[in-house]
């Protein structure tokens, strides 16, 4: 049975997307992608530091997976338009997740100038997946504007909150049909990430409690175990939750005589 | 010459390509985006773009992001 994840008529076989910020040592990059086995991640775009001569992340990353730039840095859709198109130029593809943040504390995306922003690039031809909070308008608007998915927060970037928005999320998952919803932020473990799938989310993008666990190679492994659970226990259509017991064999006849 | 890279003033020897000056910089150029005076500037022209006298230049690259 085919169960793709399909964004911009391109099919995944993941559903694991995984951001590439954060890791201690970056070495370890490579390996984590493959043990996650992620066919998308996530980077940003920044001055290169010329004082230090870092090596290139790019090598870290295997060949043949999509280079989704993050427009972080910018606070407005104007800024997250000109890191789109600054991106676009570095020639590794026109895949972009816009994050307008103009909020230190909590990091929360400003949900109208990613709409703004999506539809200016959305009309260039860029594939935008925007990062928003949870508002079923807001994601219509999206939709709207061109936005190839959705990117719901699950909780606050690096929090490892985990799902603390599951009641709106759920109402995204019911209401928007015509393109992908990917849980993006605050999933802090693999249980977590299997919650959000089990709710129907077509695809979860995790980097904070990859990239900082002590293990992020295992816990790459970890997690994509969990994503794939989550999603077949999804199409496997779980049972009822019950408020009394129900026992699961019939009652013993013969020990009452 | 004094122009300004990534915020920093910089002296520079005149006459020189974007493509010279990158490569005494000795960077690795995959995945490199210039800008001068806040306009991209292709790939393809850096060999035929001289660098001027007040110039802001803007050399960017991908880094982990999440």
């Amino acid at each position: 049975m085919e169960d793709h994840l399909i964004i911009a008529n391109k099919k995944f076989r993941s559903r694991f997307l995984l951001g590439t910020g954060k890791f201690k040592h970056k070495d370890e990059l490579r390996r984590t992608i493959l043990a996650a086995e992620a066919e998308i991640v996530t980077v940003a775009l920044r001055r290169i530091d010329l004082e230090k001569n870092e090596d290139n992340i790019l090598s870290y990353i295997p060949d043949n997976i999509i280079l989704m730039t993050n427009t972080s840095g910018a606070r407005n859709a104007a800024e997250a338009v000109r890191i789109a198109r600054i991106a676009r130029e570095a020639g590794y593809g026109n895949w972009v997740k816009i994050e307008v943040i103009n909020d230190s504390k909590y990091l929360l995306p400003d949900n109208a100038e990613t709409i703004k922003a999506t539809q200016i690039l959305a009309a260039e031809g860029f594939v935008v997946l925007p990062y928003m909070q949870p508002d079923l308008y807001a994601a219509r608007a999206l939709v709207e504007a061109g936005a190839a998915a959705v990117m719901p927060l699950g909780s606050l970037i690096g929090s490892n909150q985990g799902i603390k928005m599951e009641t709106m999320i759920e109402i995204l998952i019911s209401e928007i049909k015509m393109v992908p919803i990917i849980v993006d932020a605050g999933i802090g473990r693999p249980s977590q990430a299997a919650y959000a799938m089990e709710m129907g989310a077509d695809a979860v993008l995790i980097n904070t409690a990859v990239a900082t666990a002590d293990n992020p190679v295992l816990m790459a492994a970890a997690f994509a175990k969990s994503i794939v659970a989550g999603r077949l226990a999804y199409l496997a259509k779980m049972a009822n939750v019950n408020i009394s017991a129900e026992a699961s064999s019939p009652l013993t006849g013969f020990l009452r005589a | 010459m004094q122009i300004t890279v990534n915020g920093n003033n910089k002296e520079i020897e005149p006459d020189m390509s974007i493509f010279q000056y990158l490569s005494k910089l000795q960077l690795d150029l995959a995945g490199v985006v210039v800008e001068i005076n806040q306009k991209i500037i292709k790939k393809h022209e850096w060999d035929k773009i001289e660098i001027k006298n007040g110039d802001m230049l803007e050399l960017i690259s991908f880094v982990g992001g999440g």
